[in-house]
């Protein structure tokens, strides 16, 4: 993850950004940490789970974010980092155009090399991938005359669990 | 050396959750055979003391009135200073928001081995292995560490929350030398959002709504929110209930909402959807109510109730007001 960031980091440096925008985490590994190694490495402020952009003036960014029970009103100087929650924006469809246009772009693609990174190996490994345990369950099927009856049988069923 | 934890505080107390991982700590580091250290950054002097009665050999705190509140940078580099100071080869937090980016740029900086959201922890052969569940919960790995330091964040309630003992450990102090020219976020408000309702990630019970409140979502949710309150639970909802604009998305559960891992589940409304299986298969007990007999949910519940949710919720809100005595 952080040889990612080493080159996230110099292609933010060598195009000149002022702003980096990142999503959360990646929906397949869930790491939610090379944006934290791309500020690092930049030695720029990161300001994550970012619900909304509240002003962008005098060379600072202003921002609100959502952590455990509490929202925060974060304010940092650009060059910044800021990775975004899913409530910062809907996204839109692409325009028919745009996706004509996207068909026609030019991608440039830069060895890991030129930039200066090395793609050492990593810090971690991953050994022994595996399924997790099927949870195996026999649903029990409440039954009874009346809804009522129902929500008494359950409830015995979870004391008896002793889970409530 | 040592097994460093960060005991984060939110609201005026340390987090829970930092407990969770300090009980899993001291295992770790007895397998080591080296210390536990709790690290407590600002905050209040009174919670060393309460520190101190989870065992931890060092309870190391870090004052200064620059980490009144919390700022990501000020943080990390206070925790830098402790770890230090005892030669933390291991670190570990809460992967709570926080938690996970204080994680992430630590070891980012010390150029350490990093793995986020771990769901248990043990030590082979003298080295960490640190167990991720990723792909939507569906795959397990094993983490190995190349690096002398290690950081992990834990997913919460992945380790039972110890009890507190008579105060032990050794309270020390470190000086991070910070200064305010170095920390670069100003932070302008924090709005509690905690309107006394218990979190998902803490919870021990949820409740929660699907699209099967469609017809009256907002009485829907009112209704999972009562039988919530009787039971002392967290109040959550699938990604289609979000979506619908029914709730916050602060309450989805699932692959891109949260990961819960209650004793009790019960889902109300909702399918099934892998997604949604994805964030809630660790519950320890799951109750479907559905008024689709073959909705997908039934598959992975213990237990069933084929039924109108209008009518099901306000039943067993009555049944456990009853139980309960309240």
């Amino acid at each position: 993850m952080w040889t990612t960031a080493a080159a996230l980091a110099a292609v933010v440096k060598s195009e000149g950004a002022d702003l980096v925008i990142t999503g959360k985490q990646s929906v397949d590994d869930n790491s939610g940490a090379v944006y934290a190694g791309v500020a690092a490495r930049l030695g720029w402020p990161l300001v994550s789970a970012v619900t909304k952009v509240i002003e962008i003036a005098g060379g600072r960014i202003t921002v609100e974010r959502m952590v455990e029970g509490a929202q925060e009103t974060v304010n940092v100087p650009l060059p910044a980092v800021v990775s975004v929650g899913k409530e910062i924006n809907e996204p839109r469809y692409p325009s028919f155009m745009g996706i004509r246009k996207a068909n026609k772009a030019n991608i440039p693609a830069t060895p890991a090399a030129s930039l200066g990174v090395a793609s050492g190996s990593g810090k971690t490994q991953w050994t022994n991938i595996r399924k997790p345990e099927e949870r195996k369950t026999e649903c029990v099927m409440i039954d009874g005359a009346s809804v009522e009856e129902k929500a008494a049988k359950l409830a015995d069923a979870l004391m008896a669990e002793k889970v409530i | 050396m040592s097994v460093l934890v960060w005991i984060e505080q939110n609201n005026g107390g340390p987090v829970g959750n930092s407990f969770e991982v300090l009980g899993k700590a001291k295992e770790v580091a007895g397998a080591l055979g080296v210390q536990t250290v709790a690290a407590l950054i600002g905050g209040d002097a009174a919670n060393a003391e309460m520190v101190r009665g989870y065992g931890a050999d060092v309870v190391m705190t870090v004052a200064s009135p620059l980490l009144a509140s919390y700022r990501l940078s000020a943080y990390v580099k206070a925790l830098r200073a402790a770890v230090k100071a005892t030669g933390a080869t291991v670190v570990l937090m809460a992967a709570t928001v926080r938690g996970r980016e204080v994680a992430a740029v630590l070891g980012s900086e010390l150029d350490a081995g990093y793995a986020p959201d771990v769901v248990d922890l043990r030590v082979e052969g003298g080295k960490l292995v640190a167990v991720r569940s990723v792909y939507s919960n569906n795959i397990l790995a094993d983490v190995t560490f190349s690096s002398p330091v290690q950081v992990v964040s834990v997913r919460p309630r992945s380790f039972p929350m110890p009890e507190a003992g008579a105060a032990s450990g050794e309270v020390r102090a470190v000086d991070a030398g910070l200064s305010e020219g170095d920390i670069k976020e100003q932070v302008l408000e924090v709005k509690s959002t905690d309107s006394g309702e218990i979190s998902l990630t803490d919870a021990s019970i949820i409740v929660a709504g699907g699209r099967g409140v469609s017809n009256d979502p907002a009485k829907g949710f009112e209704l999972v929110a009562q039988l919530a309150s009787v039971l002392g639970a967290a109040v959550g909802a699938s990604r289609a209930a979000v979506d619908a604009g029914y709730i916050p998305y602060k309450n989805q559960v699932g692959q891109t909402g949260k990961t819960v891992k209650p004793d009790l589940y019960i889902a109300a409304g909702i399918s099934g959807a892998i997604q949604h299986l994805a964030g809630m298969g660790g519950s320890k007990i799951i109750v479907a109510i559905n008024k689709d007999a073959e909705a997908p949910i039934f598959e992975k519940a213990n237990y069933g109730i084929v039924g109108d949710l209008y009518q099901v919720l306000p039943a067993l809100t009555a049944e456990f007001k009853k139980r309960l005595g309240k």
